[in-house]
């Protein structure tokens, strides 16, 4: 079958079902000049005002009004947090996300400023704007973390959802378990592995699992170690996802490259030294 | 599009100030591996001692055909910065790397840095250090490296609220941003550098860390418009700067 065939083949399967579920959980009424699409591991439909798509490995929806957006046509919520709350947890329960998942929703600010060069060294700066607000969701399971889940929702300045990334994959029930053991042993004293020149800051359990634009869906309980730099002004904190034996897990996959290793470099050009 | 990748991990095997960075490898692997998945094209990818300082100068090293930052029109670095606690609004930005040669190791952004001028080709530099971009010194910083750059991105904290090593900040970023190919480029959506980095640049940072995307433009107007919109792809002209224009997200 060439892709073409196969494409109509897979949209009389799936089409109507996306349609029905981006009204269901986006409020988008997908009709005129709809055109679908299946690559990879995620299939979807757009038309000229909306994209609305799903990982068929995962729970990963991402919606997308084209006029969404601080610059353009429908613009971006800057009024109460309330209503973005309410959307999210709305747009959530559609979904199909276990409401016992779901630690926490809140709002983000997205804020801007400007600056105009008026001489040699002395700029002229704007005050701040508020540009848009942000609903973003966090997840545990029985208490603990999942990391590597999110929700984001952005309403348009009318409060019609502007843009949807849920991305909640269901774990299976042997990563929560290990998840579970890795607590007690973290409550029963876990020594972390030492690093040079850090000393420890932090030890929490959670668990991780591949981020929402990829081609896997892996997931693992681990012992987050967070360290401190022993110099306090080296910047971003080295950090190491454990397993029960103190080694590092096998961290979720994305996109697997072809693998190439970089040749040493050689000295440099007098000009660059 | 042409790119490059540095990735910074090993600090105290060549005896610079630590710690380590085990996830700046794996995330400059990732970052290479969306790009060169969508087409663009690679330039140079250096690992640890094969990153120098003299990369980022504007004094011959950036563009050293070996490895120079302004050889292409994409370059990303991941590894360590410099915070202060809490910075001031005349301190400097700096990228921290360990360098088997081009030293000093550190780069001072708003000293040393220059991107895009003498017809060289930079665009966009991607900055996944912690507080290469602190809010308050934004301006003095980072006025002087645009030379028709377009668009930098990177994160403002401090050594409290700081980003933490993550393989999954780049890979994240580079999949929004590089366009991928076919029905993928609308299923799994692009996004404007700046909207990408207020997405994936609050991952893996601790409370009070902010993600910056700041864009150039001859006019407030133009400055704000590539800010919100412009994307790697765009293929749009080197801008004029006198005017930049940023935002930021703090989780």
């Amino acid at each position: 079958m060439d892709d073409r065939k196969l494409q109509d083949v897979l949209s009389k399967l799936e089409r109507k079902d996306l349609v029905d579920l981006a009204y269901e959980v986006a409020g988008f009424t997908l009709r005129r000049g709809l055109q679908y699409a299946s690559a990879t591991n995620i299939s979807g439909v757009r038309t000229s005002a909306a994209t609305f798509s799903s990982r068929r490995d995962s729970l990963t929806i991402f919606a997308t009004d084209v006029g969404y957006g601080t610059t353009r046509e429908s613009g971006a919520w800057i009024g109460a947090d309330k209503p973005l709350i309410t959307a999210c947890r709305s747009a959530m329960k559609a979904a199909g996300v276990p409401r016992l998942e779901i630690a926490s929703v809140y709002v983000v600010s997205e804020l801007g400023a400007s600056a105009e060069r008026v001489a040699d060294g002395r700029y002229r700066v704007t005050k701040e704007t508020l540009l848009r607000k942000e609903a973003r969701a966090r997840r545990s399971i029985k208490g603990i973390p999942v990391w590597s889940s999110t929700v984001k929702l952005g309403l348009t300045h009318t409060g019609n959802i502007g843009r949807l990334e849920l991305h909640w994959p269901t774990l299976p029930a042997y990563v929560v378990r290990e998840a579970d053991v890795l607590r007690t042993l973290v409550r029963r004293g876990f020594k972390p592995p030492a690093l040079r020149d850090a000393g420890v800051e932090s030890i929490e359990v959670g668990m991780l699992h591949s981020p929402a634009i990829g081609f896997f869906m892996d997931a693992a309980a681990a012992i987050r170690v967070i360290y401190r730099g022993k110099d306090e002004s080296i910047g971003r904190k080295p950090t190491l996802y454990l397993d029960r034996h103190g080694q590092p897990v096998a961290m979720p996959r994305d996109i697997v490259g072809d693998g190439r290793e970089t040749k040493p470099r050689g000295a440099p050009s007098k000009r660059s030294e | 599009m042409r790119f490059s990748v540095g990735a910074v991990g090993s600090y105290t095997p060549n005896g610079c100030g630590g710690p380590d960075l085990p996830l700046t490898v794996p995330e400059g692997r990732a970052f290479r591996d969306w790009y060169l998945f969508a087409g663009h094209n690679l330039v140079t990818h250096w690992e640890n001692g094969d990153v120098w300082g003299s990369d980022f100068r504007d004094s011959g090293g950036d563009v050293d055909p070996s490895g120079g930052s302004e050889l292409p029109d994409i370059y990303y670095y991941t590894g360590h910065g410099t915070c202060q606690n809490p910075p001031g609004a005349t301190d400097p930005d700096f990228l921290s790397v360990c360098g088997n040669f081009g030293k000093p190791n550190r780069v001072n952004i708003g000293q040393e840095s220059r991107w895009g001028n003498g017809g060289n080709t930079l665009q966009f530099m991607l900055i996944d250090a912690s507080c290469p971009m602190d809010l308050i010194s934004l301006t003095n910083n980072w006025f002087p490296p645009f030379q028709g750059l377009h668009m930098a991105v990177g994160n403002s904290g401090t050594s409290n609220n700081d980003t933490l090593d993550s393989k999954d900040r780049g890979s994240a970023f580079a999949a929004r941003t590089a366009g991928l190919p076919g029905f993928l480029s609308w299923l799994f959506p692009q996004q404007s550098v700046g909207d990408a980095w207020m997405d994936t640049g609050t991952i893996d940072v601790q409370n009070g860390c902010s993600a910056v995307a700041i864009a150039a433009g001859a006019t407030e107007a133009e400055a704000v418009d590539r800010r919100e919109n412009e994307r790697i792809t765009d293929n749009r002209s080197d801008p004029v700067s006198n005017w930049l224009a940023w935002k930021w997200v703090t989780e």
